[in-house]
């Protein structure tokens, strides 16, 4: 699954008028919202807790490197094994590698993001290892063969009669829309592999540095299942999720769980900190992390792009994004989607595979607002824009991958003939008053051919502009 | 983005500069005039510089900065005196108020051109905010009763934090009933020219927002950006029958002008 | 050089000499907090915070009236089945349940000898190491004598938690330096039964996890 610009503009068309996603979507996005506003507003100084979790994340990138060692020094002084990866490629590799060491059939995985961003199910699947996904959302889009299309809430294009017929055509069960039902047959089917996985993969929502632990935020279970029931543990994590202290938690978990879900705590807040221990009767043997970079780091030496990498992977900017809602997270085509997607995807795909994306905004800033961690999105989509379009010759690339690469000949001559008219005054009023007049000529019927003007009515030209209503007027 | 600080309003002043835009000045010069003449009617003079073209946004939210920075500079030379600069959009304000600084503090540019934007942009009031905050206006509604609903712009609440003023202002007038709107504060799609590049998206957005303002059962729809209204009551239109639409000025001139 | 050198030194390379308050934000954390509502009562909170969530709950005086109240559970919810660790404190729990007929197990092997009979159990039953009062979480740290899949694998898990150890805030618990003294294993804080919505966001209880969570409040 690659960005694509064209398929971009035709899945998104489509999927506004596909009824039932939009349908399914609208229900859901709510529901979500009005408990996400719920648990903010149930706080005193809510926008206070966001400054500090922002804190909490830029002091913690600041010293990014120094934390990742210290974070490995913690973890493997307790018997965690410390893998690092430069690229997707190679996190797969030592997922694979474990696996074939330790004769692994099957995987249990609990949701994580960063194996949706390195493909690990298809890449294991190719090597004769069976994977299941057991977060339900996830096992749902898993059984449909479809991406997630939310971050939080993979299956949240579905509603509970499309799942219905799809659990009934893959698992064979007797059909049903009762979602208790669903779900107890889903719990059916995970319950016999937890109990013969040879190996959990998660992600991780928080490394500390400080202790060496690693903690992951979920409501079913399935993390903790994965991380208890198999021999081995492999928890896959963006090297920018390493956190400083312990005393950091508080914060970021309350953002985290309230901006998700609206939840104050998840059901289940789960640290790890290593292996089984001798005398120990459960547990993994082996605990392995997988430090991924792919295109961070590069992310990172941006001081002004950098601000990207502080996202928890909460949601909120999914949920509140009015483009999302309208085309939901399959059209982007991307691991991540939504307004955060629209400023990562570029930053690790290239700006010339997903440099498009920044464009499917109109930076009303409601992401922004509800991000826990206060990410100014639209700064950085107008950033990315930016990078896109500037003339690769002028050599200024101060971004590297795909600068220059989204722009357009033409769309560059039309910004510098817009700039000619309006730095002079007396052109600007001149060409103003010929299309305030040639509009009002054209056939109003002409005007629904324009892409303006398939949906809308085109606006009426004042009959005289302001400029002409005060030109009498004093400075003038 | 948003203006972290809380804004410090400055007393009335005797004279301020009005900053007209450029989608005011050619589809709702009416609009424009109205705003100019409430600001009058209290006593203020009102310079508006004959040169003014446009903030530069549409170039700056497309990526391409050096064009919006040439035209930035000389909007920025035509309010050389320290007087407030009234701008009958929230976007527009947002522009100059928010988004200046950055546009004039790479390295492109000069020391001395980084301090004039901030100087500039820390007098930038939209006009609501303006009536409200600065010259605390009071008006007698003389008009018929009214259901109006209030749609509030995304750079206006967002970026220049300015939530209550339109309100605060429309609350003043006895004849008005103001109808609630579903998901108010949801953007209606217009985006510049998000509205044209991303065409499905943005019709898609704007018929749910005119769905939800008919709805909602206003007979007049106001706002503070002209470019919201322009996509609002564009949609409005195709859809049928539709409330009234236009600039919150023009209304509030046409409920409090003196027969 | 490796991955991790390549890494590390790109990383090293774009860190800006930035501001590093290391508590800075705890303190901020702190003001925070104490401007929330009051939480009060720590029990009264806490088993306000599990009743919001669907957790049932039981009030005893001593660790005497444990089993008997353990035993009013077991026939409410129609458990024929208990599982414990080796906890020597749980003995006369044990006992009285044995007493009562009940198939009472213990997991005192390994979670692979005794696999199948951890999933086939009806009731899990744990201590706590303590709770989290204002978000009604209990603390649990699974040891070699109470193991983690007592409080996972079964479809009603029992906890017993002493009123003495409820913290009022997670960051009260941290501040006490114990887990940052001698990080355990594992530690989980459980703040309800197991529970999904992925399906319309509407809420289910009892996916992969516990569907009944019970809780003794001792003292």
């Amino acid at each position: 699954m690659k960005p694509d610009a064209g398929r971009f503009k035709v899945d998104a068309a489509r999927a506004t008028l596909n009824a039932t996603l939009r349908q399914n979507l609208n229900h859901t996005l709510g529901l979500i919202r009005a408990r996400r506003d719920a648990a903010f507003e149930a706080l005193t100084a809510p926008e206070e807790l966001q400054e500090i979790g922002q804190a909490i994340k830029q002091e913690s990138l600041a010293r990014l490197p120094e934390l990742l060692e210290r974070l490995e020094d913690r973890l493997t002084a307790r018997g965690i094994q410390v893998h690092w990866a430069e690229t997707a490629d190679e996190a797969n590799a030592i997922v694979l590698e474990i696996a074939r060491r330790r004769g692994v059939q099957l995987v249990v995985k609990g949701k994580t993001m960063v194996s949706e961003e390195t493909e690990l199910n298809r890449f294991l699947q190719r090597h004769g290892i069976e994977v299941l996904e057991a977060d339900l959302g996830e096992y749902i889009v898993q059984l449909a063969q479809q991406p997630p299309s939310h971050i939080v809430a993979p299956a949240i294009h579905m509603n509970r009669r499309e799942i219905a017929d799809l659990f009934h055509e893959k698992l064979g069960e007797p059909y049903t829309v009762d979602i208790e039902a669903m779900t107890a047959m889903a719990r059916r089917v995970l319950r016999e592999k937890f109990k013969t996985a040879g190996m959990g993969v998660t992600g991780v929502n928080f490394a500390i540095a400080e202790t060496g632990t690693l903690c992951l935020v979920e409501n079913e279970g399935n993390g903790r299942m994965c991380t208890t029931a198999p021999p081995v543990h492999v928890a896959m994590m963006g090297l920018e999720k390493v956190v400083a202290n312990l005393s950091d938690l508080p914060t970021l978990n309350r953002l985290l769980t309230r901006s998700a879900t609206g939840q104050a705590i998840s059901t289940y807040f789960n640290w790890i900190s290593s292996p089984r221990r001798r005398g120990e009767k459960d547990g993994p043997e082996e605990v392995h992390v997988v430090i991924l970079d792919n295109g961070r780091s590069s992310v990172y030496s941006d001081g002004e792009l950098r601000d990207t990498l502080a996202c928890l992977r909460c949601g909120a900017c999914l949920n509140i994004c009015p483009v999302y809602a309208r085309i939901g997270g399959h059209a982007y085509r991307a691991v991540y989607m939504g307004p955060i997607g629209k400023i990562l995807t570029p930053q690790l795909a290239g700006l010339e595979t997903a440099g498009h994306l920044t464009g499917a905004s109109t930076l009303c800033g409601a992401c922004a607002e509800v991000c826990p961690v206060k990410i100014p999105i639209p700064d950085l989509l107008l950033r990315l824009r930016q990078e896109g379009s500037q003339p690769t010759a002028a050599g200024r690339a101060l971004f590297g991958p795909g600068a220059g690469s989204q722009r357009k000949p033409a769309e560059a001559m039309l910004w510098k003939g817009w700039q000619v008219l309006h730095d002079r005054p007396a052109y600007y009023r001149a060409a103003t008053a010929l299309a305030r007049a040639a509009a009002a000529l054209l056939p109003r019927r002409a005007a629904s051919l324009s892409p303006w003007g398939r949906r809308r009515e085109l606006p009426v030209p004042a009959r005289a502009s302001l400029h002409a209503l005060l030109r009498n007027r004093p400075g003038a | 983005m948003t203006s972290a600080d809380p804004i410090r309003y400055p007393d009335k002043p005797e004279t301020v500069y009005f900053f007209g835009t450029c989608l005011v000045d050619n589809f709702y010069a009416q609009a424009g005039l109205a705003a100019v003449e409430l600001i009058e009617r209290e006593g203020v003079r009102v310079i508006f510089p004959q040169g003014q073209t446009c903030c530069g946004q549409p170039p700056f939210n497309s990526g391409y900065r050096d064009e919006a920075r040439r035209v930035a500079r000389a909007q920025m030379a035509l309010f050389p005196r320290p007087f407030p600069v009234v701008v009958p959009s929230g976007s527009c304000g947002a522009m100059f108020r928010v988004h200046y600084a950055e546009l004039f503090g790479g390295p492109d540019t000069a020391v001395s051109e980084q301090a004039q934007a901030r100087e500039f942009a820390a007098r930038v009031f939209e006009w609501s905010e303006f009536m409200h905050h600065v010259l605390r206006v009071r008006w007698e509604d003389r008009g018929p009763p009214v259901r109006v609903s209030y749609h509030p712009s995304c750079h206006l609440q967002r970026e220049l934090g300015v939530r209550r003023a339109p309100l605060a202002l429309l609350e003043q007038l006895s004849g008005v009933t103001l109808c609630p709107v579903e998901d108010a504060e949801e953007c209606c799609g217009f985006g510049g020219t998000f509205a044209v590049k991303q065409e499905p998206i943005s019709a898609a957005m704007v018929d749910d927002k005119a769905r939800k303002i008919v709805a909602g059962g206003a007979e007049v729809l106001v706002a503070c950006d002209a470019g919201c209204l322009m996509n609002i009551g564009g949609a409005l239109a195709r859809q049928g029958p539709a409330p009234r639409v236009l600039p919150l000025a023009q209304f509030i001139k046409e409920r409090v002008h003196e027969a | 050089m490796s991955a991790r050198d390549n890494i590390l030194n790109r990383l090293r390379i774009g860190a800006r000499t930035a501001f590093a308050h290391p508590n800075a934000t705890t303190a901020r954390e702190a003001e925070w907090a104490a401007k929330q509502p009051p939480i009060g009562d720590p029990a009264r909170r806490f088993l306000a915070e599990i009743g919001k969530v669907g957790t049932s709950y039981l009030r005893v005086p001593d660790w005497t009236a444990v089993p008997d109240a353990v035993t009013s559970w077991v026939r409410e919810y129609g458990i024929s089945s208990v599982m414990t660790g080796t906890t020597p404190a749980l003995e006369p729990l044990r006992e009285h349940l044995r007493a009562q007929g009940v198939d009472t197990r213990i997991l005192a092997e390994t979670a692979e000898t005794q696999r199948e009979e951890i999933f086939n159990t009806d009731c899990g039953i744990t201590t706590a190491r303590g709770a989290i009062a204002d978000t009604g979480s209990l603390l649990l740290i699974p040891s070699a004598q109470e193991p983690r899949l007592l409080s996972l694998a079964m479809p009603v898990h029992i906890a017993l938690l002493e009123r003495a150890n409820l913290f009022p805030t997670l960051a009260d618990y941290l501040a006490n330096n114990e887990f940052r003294n001698q990080p355990p294993t594992n530690l989980v804080l459980v703040s309800g039964a197991s529970r999904t919505a992925d399906i319309e966001l509407t809420l289910t209880v009892g996916v992969h996890g516990p569907k009944v969570l019970l809780v003794a409040l001792i003292g």
